[in-house]
């Protein structure tokens, strides 16, 4: 029942405006196994719309971007000889109880050029269409040419080098019902990851 | 011969233990808060005009009560219900374009229509109010300012407006 809101003021040189409110909440991952690969979230670590809305009201959509910094991040450390395939398992709702559900739509996009930070790699992830919930990729994109040598067999001593991969969901909540119940809608997005080929 | 038969299939089931071995996954959270319409809404009618043409002797005075650059807000919220809200009544603006910061003193004014006239003095303590029956309450926002040591520059700040139902 206890609504904080804030309001920004401006002087700009000699005027003032006010403006603005802030509403916010956070939440945290939780990793299921590693093993060869490592997914690593970062920032926030979580899909969370009121980051890219503060206030969401009945009858809203928010949309959030791939540009935009609400977009969850997960680095992906494997083989870079490997190729890897991301599945992405996201409820079509997030839900409130159990009689309240908001439509959701969750994309996401990869950067496999070996970029050395997440913002490096957003501009040049690689955006899968809607509807789109798998994709293979290499762990390090290759360059025009004849194809990369075959993998490195396994063998005694021998440690294969690694690279990491940038993976980034984003997506649209909407339209909130307008006769939507108020509080936290939640739900779980569950990213796999396995290479490809062994 | 027999030998064979039984190193392949063996073989096999040892690939697909491998491959299975190395799936790794994550679950992260979406989420989202939702605000009833009917719960509470702040509306910005008119923002706080303050202008250092209006100084005296290099402070600036906006009566939230009288002055008409006096900034106007409404909330929305629940027919007839009761509540009351608490803010911090001076604030340290910062000068985002350079060096120094200024104090602005808060003077909140409400009433429960829109009459700024008829509007009684909010101290920042918390006060219970009461939202009329068309599920409005009004506020008035000026302050005190003292400019006459400000640097030129972009002044920012924050004002916190806390609304409690009770």
């Amino acid at each position: 029942m206890k609504r904080r809101i804030q309001i920004i003021a401006l002087i700009v040189v000699s005027s003032l405006l006010l403006t603005g409110h802030v509403m916010g909440q956070r939440v945290s991952f939780g990793l299921f196994a590693t093993d060869g690969i490592v997914i690593t979230p970062l920032g926030a670590g979580n899909l969370n719309f009121n980051t890219k809305q503060n206030i969401l009201l009945p009858d809203q959509t928010v949309t959030i971007n791939l540009v935009d910094d609400a977009a969850a991040i997960l680095s992906i450390t494997g083989r870079l000889d490997q190729e890897i395939t991301v599945t992405i398992d996201a409820p079509s709702t997030l839900d409130l109880g159990v009689s309240h559900t908001i439509p959701l739509a969750v994309k996401f996009a990869y950067s496999n050029i070996g970029a050395a930070t997440d913002v490096l790699a957003k501009l040049s992830a690689i955006e899968m269409a809607s509807g789109f919930t798998s994709a293979t990729f290499p762990m390090l994109r290759r360059a025009s040419g004849l194809p990369a040598p075959p993998p490195t067999p396994n063998h005694s001593g021998y440690v294969a080098p690694t690279g990491t991969v940038y993976l980034f969901l984003y997506g649209t909540l909407g339209v909130i019902p307008s006769n939507a119940a108020a509080g936290i809608y939640s739900g779980t997005i569950n990213v796999h990851v396995s290479y490809a080929k062994n | 011969m027999k030998l064979f038969r039984y190193i392949l299939p063996i073989l096999l089931l040892m690939s697909a233990f491998t491959l299975q071995a190395q799936k790794t996954s994550v679950s992260i959270k979406a989420q989202a808060t939702v605000i009833d319409k009917a719960e509470i809404e702040l509306v910005t009618i008119k923002y706080l005009d303050i202008d250092a043409g209006m100084a005296v002797n290099g402070i600036i005075n906006v009566s939230a009560k009288r002055d008409g650059q006096a900034g106007v807000m409404m909330v929305k919220g629940r027919p007839d219900a009761s509540f009351r809200i608490s803010f911090a009544p001076v604030v340290q603006i910062q000068n985002s374009a350079g060096k120094g910061s200024l104090t602005l003193k808060y003077e909140m004014y409400g009433y429960s229509s829109d009459n700024q006239a008829a509007s009684e003095p909010i101290d920042a303590a918390a006060r219970t109010l009461k939202i009329n029956s068309d599920g409005q309450y009004y506020f008035w926002l000026g302050g005190i300012i003292d400019i006459s040591k400000a640097r030129p520059g972009k002044y920012e700040g924050e004002f916190t407006l806390e609304i409690e139902y009770i």
